[in-house]
C-alpha cells in the first residue's frame, strides 16, 4: 500500500513509524502546502492523509471541500480522493463532520501519541471501499429503475402522457386490396397515363395567418420554398415525389409494392423533427407548423404539371382530408395506412373518427417537453 | 509543427512560380512573417546577410517551409488573401492562383471564404482535424458528449454479440448525424463518446445534432432496438478552448472535464444539457426548445427533451 503524507511537523514520521516497518507498505512525505499541486498533478488513486495543525477552522473547511471535489476520472462512478486527517491536537471539535465530507479516516491526539498501526489504515481504506461499493449499488438501482421495458406506457424510451388504447387492427375496417395496382418498389415501372396504387401524402405548411401580414410575399416564398427543399430531404429517399403543389400545399405520391412502410417513416420522421426544420432550415424562433395526411389510393399517373385533367377519388379524397379534417400540426392516416403501421408503432395509433365515411387514425409524435 | 500533408511537386512549383512572380523578396519575407513571425530567409537558405538572396531560392524555401511544418494550407490561404486586400494597402495579383486553389480542391479541401481558411471537404475526406488544426495548438470547440444509461446493467442481461450489435448500431446513428453538421467523433468507448465540433458557431450544429441523435434513438428504440427494452442515453454541450491533440486521451482540458461532469450528475436519462456557456451562443430558433433549470447554485443549465404530450 502507497500512503502520501502531507505535514509540515517534523514529528510526522514518528507517528508512522510502525506502518513503515511492512515491507508491504510505502510511505512518502511531502511538505502539507503542495498537497494541492501534487494532487492535480501526480495523484494516481492513492491514500492521503493529511495533517491540519497549524490552521485556521477555516483554511480547514477549505482544503477538505478541496479534497472532497477532487475525483479520478469522470462520471458519477469516478473514484474519489481517499484522505484522511490528522488533528495531533483535537482541534476539529466535531469529528462526524470530517467523515460527512469524505474523509475515510480521522487521527487524533489520542492516536498520534500511540502511533498509527498498518491495522487501522487497512481498516480505513476497507470502509472506503465500502462506501464505494455502496454508492455502486445506488447508481445500479437508480439505472435499472431508470430502465423502462418496450410496451403501452413507453414507446421508444419515452413515457406516453395518457395511456395508449391499442386499436385492434383485425377488428379495424379492412382496406379493399383487390383493387390495388402495385407500381413497384421504385418508380422505374410506372408510365404516364396507366393506374397504379400510390402511398399519397398531402403535405401543407401553416404559417399563422398574422405572419402573411407581417412578412413581405418574397419572404414567404422563400420560406416556403426553403420548407419543400427539407420536406423532399426526407421524402426523397422514400420515393416520395412533389405531384401536384398549389400555395402552400401539395400532394407527394410514393410508389406502392403492397410490402413495408419507408414512406410512411419517412413522413414520421419529417413531422418529429419539425423542431429541427424550423431552427436549421427556417430558421424561425416561433416555429411554423406543418402537418402530413396519408393515404393509400389508386390515380392515373401522369407527370407532375399536367394534372390539372386528373379524375381520381383517392385524389380527391386526400385533398379533403388533409384541407377540411386534419389539424395543422402532426400525422393524419387512414385505415388503408393503419394495416402497415409496424407493430411497435401501433400504440402510437389513436382514432380521430370518421371522415367521409371512412376511419381516420392519428399517429401521435412526441416533440419538445 | 503540424503534420505534413503531402502536395504534388506540381503544386509545389506552382506555388514557386507564384512567389517568384508576383513579389519580390522583401515583400515576401513580410508576407511569411505573418505565419512564422521570426522567419529568418538568410538562416533557412543558407545565405550570408551580405548576399542578396535569388528570388528562386527564397520562394522554394519559403515554398518547402510551409509544407514541412504543416501549414501549406495556410500558406494558399495567405495568398488568396493578398490576391483579394493587397498588403499595406498596395495591389497584389498572384501569378496562377486559381491553378493553384485548383490543386488544393483537388487534395480535398474547399476554401472557406467567411473563415479564410482552407476545411476539408467532408465528401472526399473526413479526418479528425478536419485537416485544418495543428497538434497543440488551442482553438474554440463545442463539444458534444453522448453516454449510454446503464451499460454495466446492460452488459449484464444480454449476449455480447447483441449489445456488441445494438451499440455499434447507436455509434453508427451519432457518426451519421455528426459529420452531416461537420462534426466529428473523437473518442468512443462502446458505450458513448465525445465529437466536436470547431469554431465560433460550432454550438449551434452540436446541439441541433443532440437533439436529432436524441430523436433517432426514439425512433430506433421504437422500430429497430433488438433488446427487450428501449436504450437510454444522456447528452450534453458544452463549449471552451482546448487544444488539440490527435490522441483524445492527451487532451487534459477544463471544458472536457466539465462536459462530463454535466452529462454524468446533471443529465436525465433521453435529454439533452447545455452549457450556460453554449446556450449564449445558440441562435433563437434553437433555445426556443431549451428549458433552463438551476441543478445547485453554481450551475445554469438548459435542458432538451422529448414528450408525448396527451
Amino acid at each position: 500500500m502507497v500512503i502520501h503524507v502531507f505535514s509540515s511537523s517534523k514529528k510526522s514520521e514518528s507517528w508512522f513509524s510502525a506502518f513503515s516497518k511492512s515491507r508491504k507498505n510505502t510511505l512518502e512525505f511531502h511538505p502539507r502546502e503542495e498537497i494541492r499541486p501534487w494532487c492535480k498533478k501526480h495523484w494516481r488513486g492513492e491514500i492521503v492523509y493529511v495533517d491540519i495543525q497549524g490552521l485556521s477552522p477555516k483554511e480547514i473547511s477549505g482544503l477538505l471541500k478541496h479534497l472532497s471535489s477532487l475525483t479520478n476520472g469522470s462520471g458519477d462512478r469516478s473514484r474519489p480522493l481517499l484522505y484522511a486527517v490528522i488533528d495531533p491536537k483535537s482541534e476539529i471539535s466535531d469529528v462526524a463532520e470530517v467523515f460527512h465530507g469524505g474523509a475515510i479516516d480521522y487521527v487524533g491526539k489520542q492516536v498520534v501519541s500511540l502511533g498509527i498501526v498498518p491495522g487501522r489504515i487497512e481498516r480505513a481504506a476497507a470502509y472506503a471501499e465500502k462506501v464505494l461499493e455502496l454508492r455502486d449499488a445506488a447508481i445500479d438501482q437508480r439505472e435499472s429503475a431508470e430502465r423502462p421495458k418496450h410496451g403501452q406506457d413507453s414507446i421508444g424510451g419515452i413515457a406516453l402522457s395518457t395511456p395508449s388504447v391499442l386499436i385492434d387492427r383485425k377488428r379495424a375496417q379492412a382496406p379493399d386490396t383487390r383493387s390495388y395496382r402495385f407500381s413497384g418498389s421504385d418508380w422505374d415501372q410506372i408510365a404516364p397515363e396507366s393506374e397504379y396504387t400510390f402511398w399519397m401524402a398531402y403535405v401543407s405548411f401553416n404559417p399563422p395567418k398574422e405572419m402573411a401580414g407581417r412578412q413581405s410575399t418574397q419572404h414567404s416564398e422563400h420560406l416556403l420554398s426553403v420548407f419543400q427543399q427539407a420536406m423532399l430531404r426526407y421524402l426523397e429517399p422514400a420515393g416520395g415525389k412533389v405531384w401536384m403543389w398549389q400555395d402552400l400545399s401539395g400532394l407527394v405520391l410514393f410508389p406502392f409494392d403492397g410490402q413495408g412502410y419507408a414512406p410512411l417513416l419517412a413522413i414520421y420522421r419529417l413531422i418529429l423533427n419539425y423542431n429541427l426544420v424550423n431552427a436549421e432550415d427556417l430558421d424561425q424562433s416561433v416555429p411554423i407548423p406543418f402537418h402530413v395526411s396519408l393515404d393509400i389510393g389508386n390515380s392515373p399517373y401522369r407527370l407532375s404539371g399536367q394534372t390539372g385533367t386528373i379524375i381520381a377519388d383517392s385524389v380527391n379524397f386526400i385533398f379533403h382530408l388533409g384541407k377540411k379534417f386534419a389539424p395543422e400540426q402532426g400525422l393524419t392516416i387512414t385505415g388503408n395506412v393503419l394495416h402497415l403501421v409496424p407493430e411497435r408503432m401501433m400504440p402510437l395509433a389513436q382514432s380521430a373518427g370518421k371522415f367521409e365515411g371512412r376511419n381516420i387514425y392519428t399517429i401521435r409524435v412526441p416533440s419538445p417537453a | 509543427m503540424g503534420e505534413q500533408m503531402r502536395v504534388r511537386s506540381k503544386v509545389r512549383n506552382l506555388c514557386i512560380r507564384a512567389l517568384t512572380g508576383s513579389l519580390d523578396t522583401n515583400t515576401l519575407v513580410h508576407l511569411i512573417r505573418r505565419m512564422f513571425q521570426n522567419y529568418d530567409l538568410n538562416e533557412r537558405t543558407g545565405f550570408p546577410d551580405s548576399i542578396p538572396i535569388p528570388m528562386q531560392n527564397a520562394a522554394r524555401q519559403i515554398v518547402e517551409d510551409c509544407i514541412n511544418s504543416g501549414r501549406f494550407l495556410e500558406f494558399v490561404a495567405l495568398l488568396i488573401e493578398v490576391d483579394r486586400n493587397g498588403i499595406m494597402g498596395r495591389a497584389y495579383r498572384i501569378r496562377d492562383l486559381q491553378d493553384i486553389i485548383e490543386e488544393v480542391v483537388d487534395l480535398g479541401f474547399l476554401y472557406d471564404a467567411e473563415r479564410r481558411v482552407f476545411v476539408e471537404d467532408a465528401g472526399q475526406q473526413r479526418t479528425k482535424n478536419w485537416g485544418l488544426l495543428r497538434e497543440g495548438d488551442e482553438y474554440l470547440f463545442t463539444f458534444l458528449r453522448m453516454d449510454i444509461v446503464g451499460n454495466s446493467n446492460l452488459v449484464r442481461s444480454y449476449e455480447g454479440d447483441v449489445i456488441a450489435h445494438t451499440y455499434s448500431d447507436l455509434r453508427s446513428i451519432v457518426q451519421r448525424i455528426v459529420e452531416n453538421r461537420n462534426g466529428r467523433i473523437w473518442s468512443w468507448e462502446g458505450d458513448g463518446g465525445v465529437c466536436a465540433f470547431h469554431g465560433a458557431g460550432a454550438s449551434n450544429p452540436a446541439t441541433l445534432c443532440a437533439m436529432e441523435i436524441l430523436h433517432e434513438i426514439f425512433l430506433y428504440n421504437m422500430l429497430e432496438c433488438p433488446l427487450m427494452e428501449p436504450v437510454m442515453v444522456r447528452l450534453a454541450v458544452h463549449n471552451g478552448t482546448c487544444e488539440y491533440h490527435e490522441v483524445f486521451e492527451e487532451i487534459n482540458a477544463e471544458v472536457i472535464k466539465k462536459l462530463a461532469d454535466i452529462e454524468s450528475r446533471f443529465t436525465e436519462p433521453n435529454s439533452v444539457t447545455i452549457s450556460k456557456t453554449a446556450h449564449s451562443t445558440l441562435d433563437a430558433a434553437i433555445t426556443a426548445y431549451l428549458r433552463a433549470f438551476q441543478p445547485d447554485a453554481r450551475n445554469s443549465l438548459y435542458r432538451y427533451a422529448l414528450e408525448f404530450k396527451s
